[in-house]
């Protein structure tokens, strides 16, 4: 009988028949947990049985992303069934849950969380999950989901005061200010009131209480991703009795600190930390900001610490770490399951290019980047075939595989405007007429009306841009005569 | 009870003598190399610093406190809530233009010395609305009225605006950039977060207004928010601003800082003696305040005649000293009020080589 799926919000109580998956909330949440859940197929699955295919076809570069997840989903079902001893265990499934979008030059990474969030959703029902829920505020998918819920340990930390309101990862965080006397009841009423982000706050009067050597190991862990690291979730930080903190230690009384006022929390697995979500996006960007040396010492320490023995867990953090520490060889060197992450480094490259002065050896160093991803790993990346083509285009590279690349872009992605206004944009730089497809464009997406996205200002700006890169004049004025009022209303900038 | 307020034009510092040998200080100035509060202290006889409050981080308020800290050791210190100030600092390091830098240097120093400080006595607290400081037996307590929660948040917010990543990198934004090159004022936000006091002692009130202005115009900003606060019933606070003897004038009498509902309360049965510190560059305080004043507060002493506040005091109908007719406009560097236990306060101010008899 397969094991029954359940939500716990708050840390789960007793042993957890599986490892926990975290999701970050990162760009790359979708393809290291698709990863890690074919590597955890491959170790639950038969030899040689269909599941056991589909995790390895899952692990090979190459293999497309809708292809990936479709085998996903068949292959977590057929173990759920066979194997009622182990659970599948998300932490964090809101990271993946998220409901917010990206803007159109950058939405592959929501579009694939939402792509695997939808195989959880349909495969959960089934049996054999525990999807945790710690940080509740943006989870409103997992509202509509046919699983029991319970509540873990940690909910009632805060007592059942106004702390009660706040999501189970910051109630560690306000007991320990109540504690402190630091707040009362009264206030922390008045900050879920009043305050525009109470949770994010509470982050910060907690970060504000401590000592300087203890802010500064909150922000050095805060690159970490624990608990996928060794060392209980803190990679390769020692922990040293004295000295501050340095990009290789932390002091011990600074780990105990962290811990006890909730900046890093326990997880069900005795002695495994992490630091949630909630607070590692209020420290992370303190970190870069302050500690920029001692950052990109500790990427470049965690990039290279996989082997060819590593596990799948190991690599795709060690690559994490390694496209964060710019290191570009590193990077493309631990990109072993997946490349779409090389997008990060090409997209710092490409905008550095940008200038001024502007770089057309680092649009080529970009472009290049970009043909790696479509070359040794997933060829129907529609973002990686956009951004090939741009960089390629401003490196004066040839026309017809600039115009390839913009075409297939369009192709695997053809709702993105973006996409679609510089495919029509380029064709009409190369002076073919595409007033009537743009004219076209225009009025399809306007029908969609998405105030938060602008689709019509993204298709419109870009088919323009490319016009009048072509000197295409006529056509922009023919496209502004036929579409001058839709323009006006969704397209003031274009 | 004895007030001295020092203010040399731009500066401000509160020195109050307790009555139980106890000494209170509020912020931190300096006139022309010299540590007012401290060169006060020293001849007073007084080593020591009881309560040290660092109401916010602007210059007027923070010069010199990295020497006052070192010397006097305080024994407590309420800290503005500082958020992530440090942070900033550490961003801004090397990023600010001159015109922007001397607060930085300052803040800087002030907060690294209150961070040596809390290290070896662990006596420094971020301070907000209803904290309270009542030694024991003293029959006195200092409540600390802002900055209020909401404020705070506000505050952190705001710091936040000030860098942003911008293709991978840190950087100041247009604003920031445009504030620390002198094109635009600070603004309110170093405000936002100033904490103010009231000290009770029997039916005594004092209120130091730091400088709390009126914040976003919310009920939970500001002066609004502040009596909203101490009002709550799981504070109990209110009636400390009711019927008040003396106050320092939020601000340095700045139109933005004066509150109706405040002062209303403050005068409710008896006028309360109004002291301000200007700030003589900007011309504060301001006519439209010193106006109020004459209905909201039965004496008046300026700390400076710098930038003519005693000149727009005599304008808005307050007397000078040699007029003595009508309530008096105090003007020096220094003005101290003595308030006794019972019976009216007395008003006297003095140059700074002298101070006070």
């Amino acid at each position: 009988m397969v094991r029954p799926s359940r939500i716990v919000v708050g840390r789960p109580a007793g042993p957890l028949a599986g490892p926990a998956l975290f999701a970050f909330g990162h760009t790359d949440d979708a393809q290291r947990v698709a990863a890690l859940l074919a590597d955890r197929i491959a170790a639950l699955a038969a030899p040689g049985s269909d599941a056991a295919r589909a995790a390895a076809e899952c692990l090979a570069p190459r293999t497309a992303w809708r292809r990936r997840i479709a085998l996903l989903e068949g292959a977590l079902a057929d173990v759920a069934e066979a194997r009622p001893d182990v659970e599948f265990v998300v932490w964090d499934v809101d990271a993946l849950a998220a409901v917010e979008r990206e803007a159109f030059d950058v939405e592959r990474s929501s579009l694939m969380r939402r792509d695997l969030f939808g195989v959880i959703e349909r495969v959960a029902p089934g049996g054999g999950w525990t999807l945790v829920r710690t940080a509740t505020d943006g989870g409103a998918l997992l509202d509509e989901l046919d699983v029991p819920r319970e509540f873990g340990d940690a909910v009632g930390e805060a007592g059942d005061g106004p702390g009660a309101w706040f999501s189970p990862d910051v109630r560690p965080l306000i007991a320990w200010l109540l504690a402190r006397e630091r707040m009362s009841a009264g206030e922390l009423d008045e900050i879920r009131h009043t305050v525009a982000d109470p949770a994010g706050h509470l982050v910060d009067l907690v970060y504000q209480e401590a000592p300087a050597a203890i802010q500064d190991a909150a922000k050095l862990v805060s690159a970490l991703r624990a608990p996928q690291h060794v060392n209980g979730g803190y990679g390769r930080l020692r922990f040293a009795e004295q000295g501050g903190v340095s990009a290789t230690a932390i002091p011990t009384a600074a780990r105990a600190a962290l811990q006890a006022c909730g900046l890093v929390q326990p997880t069900a697995a005795p002695g495994q930390w992490w630091m949630p979500r909630t607070v590692r996006a209020r420290l992370a960007g303190l970190a870069e900001g302050t500690m920029p040396a001692e950052v990109a010492a500790l990427h470049v320490a965690e990039g290279r610490a996989a082997t060819p023995t590593s596990s799948v867990s190991e690599v795709v953090e060690a690559h994490h770490h390694a496209v964060r520490s710019g290191d570009l060889d590193l990077a493309v060197t631990t990109a072993r399951y997946y490349g779409s992450e090389l997008a990060e480094v090409a997209k710092q490259i490409s905008r550095d290019a940008a200038g001024p002065p502007a770089s057309k050896q680092g649009f080529a160093r970009a472009a290049q980047i970009y043909q790696t991803i479509l070359d040794r790993f997933d060829a129907t990346d529609a973002y990686a075939w956009e951004y090939y083509a741009y960089n390629l285009a401003r490196a004066d590279g040839p026309s017809d595989e600039v115009l390839r690349a913009y075409q297939r872009a369009h192709a695997h992605r053809p709702r993105n405007p973006l996409y679609h206004g510089r495919w029509l944009g380029y064709r009409g730089q190369l002076g073919e007429v595409v007033v009537a497809e743009a004219i076209a464009g225009i009025r399809e997406y306007a029908l969609e009306r998405d105030q938060s996205r602008q689709p019509v200002s993204f298709f419109a700006r870009a088919v323009f841009a490319g016009l009048d890169r072509g000197d295409a004049h006529g056509q922009v004025t023919a496209i502004r005569a036929a579409c001058g009022a839709l323009l006006r209303d969704l397209a003031p900038n274009a | 009870m004895e007030i001295y307020v020092l203010g040399p034009g731009v500066g401000e510092s509160v020195v109050v003598c307790m009555p139980d040998g106890r000494t209170v200080v509020v912020d931190c100035c300096v006139d022309d190399g010299t540590n007012l509060p401290a060169a006060l202290l020293d001849d007073l006889g007084v080593d020591h610093i009881d309560l040290l409050v660092l109401t916010h981080p602007d210059l007027d308020h923070v010069r010199g406190m990295a020497d006052l800290v070192r010397r006097f050791r305080p024994a407590r210190v309420w800290r503005y809530p500082r958020g992530l100030l440090r942070d900033t600092l550490q961003v801004l390091g090397g990023m600010t233009t001159a015109a922007g830098a001397e607060r930085f240097v300052e803040a800087r120093a002030a907060n690294d010395a209150l961070d040596e400080l809390l290290q070896t006595t662990g006596t420094v607290a971020h301070t907000t609305s209803g904290a309270v400081w009542s030694p024991p037996g003293a029959g006195y307590r200092v409540v600390a009225l802002a900055p209020t929660p909401y404020d705070e948040a506000r505050a952190f917010a705001r710091a936040r605006e000030l860098v942003e990543r911008a293709r991978g990198r840190v950087r100041l934004t247009a604003q920031a950039e445009a504030w620390f090159s002198g094109e635009r004022p600070l603004g309110d936000l170093p405000n936002m977060v100033s904490i103010g006091l009231v000290i009770e002692l029997g039916a005594r009130r004092i209120v130091l207004g730091g400088d709390i202005e009126n914040g976003d115009g919310t009920p939970h900003s500001g002066w609004r928010g502040v009596l909203a606060q101490l009002a709550r019933p799981d504070v109990g606070l209110g009636a400390l601003m009711d019927d008040v003897d003396v106050v320092k004038v939020a601000h340095h009498g700045s139109t933005g800082a004066w509150s109706d509902e405040a002062w209303a309360r403050h005068a409710a049965t008896r006028r309360p003696v109004a002291i301000i510190a200007p700030y003589a560059p900007s011309r504060l305080p301001t006519a439209d305040v010193l106006g109020r004043l004459r209905a909201a507060a039965c004496r008046l002493g300026i700390t400076s005649a710098e930038g003519d506040g005693a000149g727009r005091a005599r304008r808005a109908g307050w007397a000078d000293a040699a007029a003595r007719s009508v309530p008096l406009v105090e003007t020096a560097a220094c003005v101290k009020v003595t308030l006794p236990r019972e019976g009216d306060a007395t008003l006297a101010c003095g140059a700074r080589a002298a101070w006070l008899a």
